[in-house]
């Protein structure tokens, strides 16, 4: 008797694990990174632009910044976001490295995500101009990994490859 | 707006604070969002879901990395059922007043009543704009408060509050910080 209710019980458990893998697969194809931009915060002009987010898994995108956003003291950094499903518990990652080695971690949770909704994320950087490597040094090595994750699974993953001109 | 001066509205020890936009579609919320960081207001759009501006000061300006995070959750009927999701650790609430529409002052109120009737939203300080002052037949902020439906919303025992036009919104910002630091 015990058997057969372990039984029940584990081909239950199975099941969810199911409905949870392709729940995690609706909401991955349901998302989209629609735009990047950077901005000066202190006076609201776009440094950088980008609507065409469109990546594929592993790809690296190379993204041109004018070298005066390193002088900002107050820099925006705006990423807008679909979902077509509800998300109970969106989180971002974010990784900055300079030659493989990482320099930044960045954490955010965003908790519910309205199905069909477009989202934005705009963080704004009091930057310390002081300090800051030379653009001839951060150009072509530094990376920004960002990860959108549901329940410890990554729903959409992107990279890009920041150029300083 | 200045954003260096809204952190500086903090008290030292304080870490991350989150402030909560509300009010019914049109209002003005995603407005004051972008404002915050100078964004071009030309172009703004009916939100579909919710925008968030994330202040974060440097080691070097204040205490230790402050965060201040601002949530603008769209304010169409359709999307008001999903605004409970987002009641949860919210240290500020801001409610937007189309002071133009007479039309919807009611549904207006309605809505900030049962926002207040919120267990989450308990003792949370209460900045109401009475936006669009701009505009000629916009009602002033003592006409809004005497209206019966909104008065109401303003009696409410302990809850802070504060009542602002929409030409103070740098004013009214910083009395929102300065009193969740305050309270904490
Ligand atoms: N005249 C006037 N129009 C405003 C003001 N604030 C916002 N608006 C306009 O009201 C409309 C709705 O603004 P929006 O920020 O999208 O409202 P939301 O739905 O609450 O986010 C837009 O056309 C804005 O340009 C104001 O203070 N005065
Ligand atoms: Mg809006």
């Amino acid at each position: 008797m015990a058997h057969l209710q372990d039984k029940a019980d584990h081909s239950s458990s199975a099941t969810s694990m199911q409905d949870q893998h392709n729940q995690l697969k609706k909401i991955a194809e349901g998302f989209k990174i629609v735009s990047l931009k950077m901005k000066n915060a202190a006076n609201g002009q776009v440094l950088y632009e980008s609507s065409e987010w469109d990546l594929s898994e592993n790809e690296v995108k190379d993204v041109r910044f004018p070298k005066e956003m390193l002088q900002c003291t107050e820099l925006s950094r705006e990423l807008v976001f679909e979902s077509r499903e509800a998300i109970t518990d969106l989180q971002l990652l974010q990784k900055i490295s300079l030659n493989n080695q990482e320099i930044e971690h960045l954490y955010f949770k965003f908790g519910f995500v309205i199905p069909n909704s477009q989202n934005s994320w705009d963080q704004i950087i009091q930057a310390d101009s002081e300090g800051i490597l030379p653009a001839e040094v951060l150009s072509g090595n530094l990376m920004v990994e960002t990860l959108f994750i549901s329940q410890d699974q990554v729903i959409n993953r992107s990279f890009y490859r920041v150029f300083y001109v | 707006m200045g954003l260096l001066r809204l952190l500086r509205s903090l008290k030292k020890n304080e870490k991350e604070a989150r402030i909560l936009v509300l009010g019914l579609d049109n209002a003005g919320k995603t407005t004051i969002l972008k404002a915050l960081s100078e964004e071009d207001i030309s172009t703004i759009m009916p939100t579909q879901g919710f925008n968030i501006k994330a202040l974060v000061s440097s080691p070097r300006h204040t205490q230790e990395g402050f965060k201040l995070n601002v949530w603008d959750i769209g304010g169409q009927k359709a999307i008001r059922p999903y605004w409970k999701n987002y009641y949860e650790n919210t240290d500020g609430l801001v409610y937007v007043v189309d002071s133009s529409d007479d039309k919807r002052l009611a549904e207006c109120s309605e809505e900030l009543q049962s926002l207040l009737q919120e267990e989450n939203l308990q003792k949370v300080p209460l900045l109401v704009f009475a936006n669009k002052q701009d505009l000629q037949f916009a009602l002033d902020a003592e006409e809004n408060m005497d209206n019966p439906s909104m008065l109401s919303c303003y009696q409410r025992g302990q809850q802070l509050y504060y009542f602002i036009f929409s030409l103070g919104l740098q004013e009214g910002m910083e009395w929102l910080v300065k009193t969740i630091s305050e309270k904490k």
